[in-house]
């Protein structure tokens, strides 16, 4: 591992904090979350064809900062993430999209993706 | 709110500060021209935005023709930044000595749906430039070659696109857009380094648009530029859409 001195990161905003988690897509799309990686994730349901639904374990007040995803194949995919809703203050829950161009498009079957979520745990500025 | 423990975010860098704003893109108004007639017809882009800006719109009436039974022709012609409609009204010969000619108030209808009720009216329009906008006004002068309507241009204008509502502005104090799908943020304060910037695009329906950085003056000015683009094309969001954008500065040059 690292042994070096790393150094705090800040923030202007209180109580940020990030959640990752990975999951891993099977045949037409099927998500199964990592969970020994994904850390404060309850379950990703797909919801459509590219389209998924993240459950979290905790509701967070202040919502979504930022979120991201990269696929992770060692085939080249033309596949981006977009965020399609934002409910993690009320349901727990993150909606997404994996496109191809403007379509909604299930990850190839064996592929794998890692998310980022920054999330707000509070309203306070 | 999540009641948990929370680890300590780390760099290697020293002063490494996490920036973020929420953002929603501006509305955008269609341009629109107007043809100087008795009764004016006033032409709206389909498009909305600035793209169609200076772009023409022009009439030509041409004159009377033996055309084909009881038609009258209308050609659309050009590029879309350079319309142009030249109507042939018919002088009768084919049609029993009648002529047949369109009104103003008919050359909108003809504008707008692609042919004219109770008149034969023989579209030619290969680049689709018709469809590009809407017409509304005209009355019931008829087009006359060198008379109502022939040669007269319009020049579109007043098309816009607003500046973006920065929601979150502990990250930009104000975002502007320069130009198409080009947008300069400016941040409350500066930084020493910008070490990466990322956007990601808030909408409940699937849209290609990636965000992209196009340069930054954190140092200088406490700015950074983005794009907002489909493939390399550069696109403005519709008004519905939000980014979220993240920047991690640095605040210390040691």
């Amino acid at each position: 591992m690292a042994n070096r001195n790393f150094n705090r990161k800040q923030a202007l905003e209180k109580e940020v904090k990030d959640i990752y988690f990975k999951v891993s897509f099977g045949a037409t799309g099927a998500p199964t979350l990592s969970a020994s990686d994904s850390l404060g994730v309850a379950s990703i349901e797909r919801d459509a064809q590219g389209t998924y639904t993240v459950t979290l374990d905790d509701k967070y007040h202040g919502g979504i900062k930022f979120f991201d995803g990269v696929l992770l194949d060692a085939a080249a995919e033309d596949i981006y993430f977009q965020l399609k809703a934002d409910s993690v203050a009320s349901s727990k829950e993150v909606e997404f999209f994996c496109n191809t161009g403007a379509t909604a498009t299930d990850p190839s079957d064996g592929s794998v993706a890692l998310f980022k979520l920054e999330l707000k745990n509070n309203t306070i500025r | 709110m999540a009641n948990r423990n929370f680890q300590t975010r780390q760099a290697l860098e020293k002063e490494m500060k996490d920036l973020y704003s929420n953002i929603t893109f501006g509305a955008s108004t269609a341009a629109t021209a107007t043809l100087d007639l008795t009764e004016d017809i006033v032409l709206t882009s389909v498009a909305a935005g600035d793209d169609r800006n200076d772009e023409t719109f022009t009439v030509q009436v041409a004159a009377a023709a033996d055309n084909p039974t009881d038609t009258v022709l209308a050609v659309f012609s050009g590029t879309a930044a350079a319309i142009t409609v030249t109507i042939t009204p018919n002088d009768g010969t084919n049609n029993s000595a009648t002529p047949v000619n369109l009104t103003t108030a008919e050359l909108v209808e003809l504008i707008n749906d692609g042919s004219v009720t109770g008149k034969n009216v023989t579209v030619t329009d290969t680049s689709s430039l018709r469809a590009l906008q809407t017409a509304t006004g005209g009355d019931t002068t008829p087009l006359a070659d060198s008379g109502e309507g022939d040669g007269v241009a319009a020049t579109f204008a007043n098309g816009a696109v607003a500046d973006p509502t920065v929601n979150d502005d502990l990250g930009f104090s104000s975002v502007a857009r320069s130009s198409k799908g080009v947008f300069l943020a400016t941040l409350p304060e500066k930084y020493n380094k910008l070490r990466s910037f990322s956007g990601m695009i808030l909408l409940s329906t699937v849209t290609d648009t990636k965000i992209q950085l196009v340069s930054e003056a954190m140092a200088t000015a406490g700015t950074i530029t983005f794009r907002t683009i489909t493939g390399t094309t550069l696109v403005d969001p519709s008004s519905s859409t939000k980014a979220l954008l993240k920047m991690e500065v640095r605040n210390s040059s040691v």
